[in-house]
């Protein structure tokens, strides 16, 4: 390796990670094309029928579902003979140990009674987030809801955005899902793409949870979201009665065409974000859009984050 | 037909190394298919540009490194598509020595392990890759160092107990 030390043990693992590979499968040539083809006509289908726009940095469009529901053709096995050699065949002693799971240590005290509110005198915390306090396909509109597994990820906004209330985290779930909203139909191209997570904080880390929320929009009226640039507008709460208080965000990208590029008319899309505060519970409702479109935002208040404080307030409240 | 040519010579020298890169940025093989198919259909729209480009396969790199990294926020929606439509996974369990690997590159800031993955698979020098990720080359020198150490470390077969210290 240049400047730097040879690893014998680095090479051989690269060398069976290499050789591991050739499990995976590629489509063909030819039928990436169609695939690609296809998603466009799609892509352009909906752009025609659903009067909105596009954008986030590039993004392309999403798989196509084929009206069979299902590949063409059959997939052969990728490709090799090119790059890296094969793998040696090498034992290793042991396995490493799996990534620490997402959710943060559970208490082993009971769950609170749910006729008291913690704001005041906060309970224990729970175990562990019930499926019920969060959105699931009973909901209208949700589809493909999936515990996310992966460590929670803050939300993007910029630097000057600090979230010390993570320190207070007591227990956290995350699911995502595709949110189609009234005038689509079940089989139709998803309008949103939505994480819930539930969080359930120490002392008052809920209630400052909010207000870091409010403080980064203040702090950020623009930052970037992956490599997109996004814009960010405070809208305010959710109204009178969404959970004990609520913030509502608007994340809004320059809208950009089919193959990525800037539409250069002013337009924007517009993706939000909702928190919902009950006692000592916070529910988190990230719709990022889908395949780069924006959402509807009357849809998201009322069917999403609408529901996901119901849902909070149903185990929570 | 040319274009369509010129593209699937291209797949099919490239794609395989691409898995593999997409593989080891990942962590997981099915999710390495995804990423480079969906890189693939991009580098297919954008074909005529691209087959003029000076390194096209520089450019699916830089795809592949994109959508690998940032492929939760950006690509959800397709990847739950494409799980329930696309490719089937991966035939067979992964090697032992792979999953170490893989565990292991995870551990690493995505930076560090694509700076790695960029030597190890695609043999290139540093100055290629600082070229290739808009790093400074001192950067790129420190990430490759911090990798190679920080995975040699992670890879040695744990060390034996000494005698001496068993009998206390």
């Amino acid at each position: 390796m240049p400047n730097t030390e040879p690893s014998p043990d680095v090479e051989r693992a690269f060398a069976a990670l290499s050789s591991d590979t050739e499990r995976g499968l590629l489509l063909s040539g030819p039928e990436l094309r169609r695939q690609a083809v296809r998603r466009r006509s799609r892509r352009l289908a909906v752009t025609a029928t659903a009067a909105a726009v596009l954008v986030a940095g590039g993004v392309g469009a999403g798989w196509a579902m084929s009206d069979d529901g299902g590949p063409d053709t059959g997939l052969p096995p990728a490709i090799s003979g090119t790059g890296a050699a094969s793998a040696p065949a090498t034992t290793t002693p042991s396995l490493l140990p799996s990534p620490a799971p997402s959710s943060a240590p559970s208490s082993s005290m009971p769950p609170p009674p749910t006729s008291t509110r913690p704001t005041t005198r906060p309970p224990a915390l729970p175990k562990s987030i019930p499926g019920r306090a969060l959105l699931s396909d009973s909901d209208a509109g949700l589809s493909d809801v999936a515990r996310v597994e992966d460590p929670f990820e803050q939300l993007d906004f910029c630097s000057k955005a600090k979230f010390p209330s993570e320190a207070q985290v007591g227990v956290r779930a995350t699911v995502r899902m595709f949110y189609r909203g009234p005038k689509s139909g079940a089989g139709s191209v998803p309008d949103d793409t939505v994480y819930n997570t539930v969080t359930v904080y120490r002392g008052d880390g809920a209630v400052n949870y909010l207000s870091e929320l409010r403080r980064a929009v203040e702090a950020c009226p623009s930052g970037k979201v992956g490599d997109a640039e996004a814009q960010f507008d405070s809208l305010g709460s959710l109204g009178v009665g969404v959970g004990e208080e609520s913030v509502l965000i608007d994340r809004s990208y320059e809208s950009r065409d089919g193959e990525g590029e800037p539409l250069d008319n002013g337009s924007r899309n517009h993706t939000y974000i909702a928190a919902i505060r009950i006692g000592d519970a916070v529910t988190l409702v990230d719709g990022q859009g889908y395949e780069g479109w924006g959402a509807a935002r009357p849809d998201f208040e009322k069917q999403l984050a609408g529901r996901a404080a119901a849902r909070l307030e149903d185990w929570r409240g | 037909m040319r274009d369509a040519d010129s593209f699937d010579e291209f797949y099919r020298d490239t794609s395989a190394r691409m898995l593999r890169y997409g593989y080891a940025l990942t962590g997981d093989l099915a999710e390495a298919q995804d990423v480079v198919q969906e890189a693939y259909t991009r580098a297919w729209r954008h074909w005529r540009k691209l087959v003029a480009h000076p390194a096209p396969e520089g450019w699916l790199r830089l795809t592949v490194g994109r959508l690998a990294t940032d492929r939760w926020r950006r690509l959800s929606g397709w990847r739950v598509a494409v799980r329930r439509a696309g490719p089937p996974e991966p035939a067979g369990p992964p090697s032992e020595e792979a999953v170490w690997l893989s565990t292991a590159l995870r551990r690493l800031p995505a930076p560090v392990r694509r700076a790695v993955a960029l030597h190890y698979l695609f043999d290139l020098p540093v100055a290629a890759i600082a070229a290739e990720t808009g790093t400074p080359i001192g950067t790129v020198t420190s990430r490759l160092h911090r990798g190679r150490t920080e995975l040699a470390a992670m890879l040695a077969p744990p060390r034996t107990p000494e005698v001496t210290d068993a009998e206390h």
